[in-house]
């Protein structure tokens, strides 16, 4: 087996309290992403696999253990990762087309040259046309896509994406996971996308890690072998929905203690999701 | 790959709907924009005419003292005898001159002083007591004072008008940075900007709504700053023309001067949203899909 692209190993990351108390948020997380590998996190909300990407993009320190990536240990932002944002993060004084390049731009690369490119990434994910729109002048799917496009404009090594389409529609969402895979065919990045839905994560991935919370841990690493390309009537079949089933089990208790705990203390728990 | 999802359109202009539902909805449904934003300006001149006119007649007919009011038609010719002289151009190059050195003044340093308060805990500490301090005093109160040590010259003038200006505009640079969105930092440092970097291309762009708003209020109290300054004391300039027309009776002078004073206001208020569409286009935009 070839070296893997992004190496986890002994991940542990604490977060202190205002009354000086400190929580685990993860424990020893370990774990190996091959090159051009499509790996999910599903977990109950506050497992900290939202906590778990940021380590892993540099955006948060980890206490404990180390991320490594082609061999390399990483402690702050850098270009081998793009990053993916919940909430679209675009900037709405910018157009698309300047959302897309701005990684590049900050880089000293001026749009001019970078035009082709984002005119490039703008037709991968279906934007043709909008490069002079503004994000408010864009549904919530279509901010997604330019969300994408921007973390693809550096080029990354691996794609870190957390909870993408979290706040989309259904149908909107189901849409953009296949679009997602199309675009993936294309690139065969390295992909570690972060979700609450069982389904989506089946879907799109590989390999499909379940988080259990308090604190977060590895509890399953399930591969999935559907073959590729996968259509969403896919989501329909026995099988499918058996892995859903399966993964749903590992988790029922702890969606269920969560929502009590979010109940008991809604702003703990939303401290760490 | 070429579809985009269909959320866009909810206004309903994409969708074909046969012409009887139309005429039976038209009633309950929001008209384009252009047609709001005409009828609007229709009903904006109507009401500023029914005004003038009512002006003109209480003027008239109602409070007859010469001394208590003047019809509208009065006030503007005493206004075009003032222009006539040439005495109207030279007092409001006064104004104006003190206005946009001291406005001036307050717009650079108020927009830097509170960026360096929103962006460095040390400076924010340590002027916090002073801004709440003078932007909570009647800073007009200070003009007596300003005279004693600047003179009845233009140096008192723009002294007044800077510092009741630079306070609003100080205080919403300061709250326009403050509330940049969370994740647009996130997404700076996700592309490892350079801490310059953040503050030109996240920062500053954020901000510049509330200093929009910051102007706004500035140029309010600036104008009021300039009036009552030279009421106080001083040799030229509108404020003194209302002063002394004042004291002769001469009351369609006064009310001329108090309607330059407006029409300079509106005038500055409505180049500074201008400004604001040429160099935020998005905000436009905002508004319009909104």
């Amino acid at each position: 087996m070839t070296a893997p692209k992004l190496d986890v190993a002994r991940l542990s990351k604490y977060f202190y309290g205002r009354g000086g108390e400190v929580r685990k948020v993860l424990e020893d997380i370990t774990v190996s992403i091959a090159d051009g590998e499509f790996v999910c996190i599903v977990g109950a909300s506050g497992c900290g696999k939202t906590t778990f990407i940021r380590c892993i993009a540099g955006l948060l320190p980890a206490e404990e253990g180390e991320v490594r990536i082609d061999g390399h240990a990483v402690t702050r932002p850098g270009a081998d990762r793009g990053f993916v944002f919940q909430s679209d993060a675009l900037m709405p004084w910018r157009t698309v087309m300047q959302n897309v390049l701005f990684g590049l731009e900050v880089r000293g690369r001026p749009l001019s040259e970078t035009k082709p490119i984002g005119e490039k990434l703008l037709d991968l994910v279906g934007l043709t046309g909008f490069e002079d729109h503004y994000p408010n002048e864009l549904s919530g799917g279509m901010r997604q896509r330019v969300n994408l496009a921007r973390a693809l404009a550096i080029e990354p090594q691996v794609l870190l994406m957390d909870e993408p389409f979290a706040a989309l529609d259904a149908q909107t969402r189901e849409i953009m996971q296949r679009e997602l895979l199309n675009i993936w065919a294309k690139e065969r990045k390295t992909v570690l996308f972060i979700t609450h839905q069982i389904d989506e994560a089946i879907y799109l991935a590989d390999r499909v890690l379940v988080f259990s919370h308090r604190p977060g841990r590895i509890a399953a690493d399930l591969r999935i072998s559907f073959p590729r390309p996968r259509d969403l009537a896919l989501k329909r079949s026995p099988e499918f929905l058996r892995h859903v089933d399966d993964v749903w089990k590992l988790i029922e208790d702890e969606v269920v203690s969560a929502m009590t705990a979010t109940r008991a203390g809604a702003r703990r728990s939303r401290a760490i999701s | 790959m070429a579809t985009v999802d269909d959320e866009r359109g909810s206004d309903g202009s994409g969708s074909p709907v046969p012409p009887v539902t139309v005429a039976r909805l038209a009633a309950s449904m929001p008209e384009p924009p252009e047609v709001s934003t005409r009828r609007a300006r229709r009903r904006a001149i109507v009401s500023i005419i029914i005004g003038m006119v009512l002006w003109e007649f209480v003027g008239r007919f109602v409070v007859t003292s010469p001394i208590l009011f003047a019809p509208l038609s009065k006030v503007l010719v005493a206004g075009w005898s003032l222009f006539l002289s040439g005495d109207l151009v030279r007092h409001i190059a006064v104004s104006a001159l003190e206005f946009a050195i001291g406005f001036g003044l307050a717009t650079v340093l108020g927009v830097a002083l509170g960026f360096a308060m929103a962006t460095n805990r040390a400076v924010q500490d340590s002027l916090d007591p002073w801004v709440s301090f003078f932007y909570s005093s009647p800073l007009v109160a200070l003009i007596p004072f300003f005279i004693l040590v600047f003179g009845v010259g233009i140096a008192s003038k723009i002294a007044i008008i800077f510092l009741v200006s630079i306070f609003p505009i100080l205080l919403n640079a300061f709250a326009g940075i403050r509330a940049t969105d969370e994740t647009l930092l996130e997404v700076g440092a996700a592309f490892n900007c350079t801490r310059w970097q953040v503050f030109q291309k996240i920062l500053v762009p954020a901000a510049l709504p509330y200093i929009v708003i910051g102007l706004r209020l500035g140029i309010g109290r600036a104008l009021t700053g300039v009036v009552v300054a030279e009421l106080f004391g001083s040799s030229a300039g509108l404020g003194w023309l209302i002063g002394t027309a004042g004291q002769s009776f001469d009351t369609p002078t006064v009310l001329f001067g108090v309607l330059m004073f407006s029409f300079f206001g509106v005038a500055m208020v409505e180049g500074l949203k201008w400004i604001e569409r040429a160099v935020a286009p998005w905000r436009k935009v905002a508004q319009e899909v909104r």
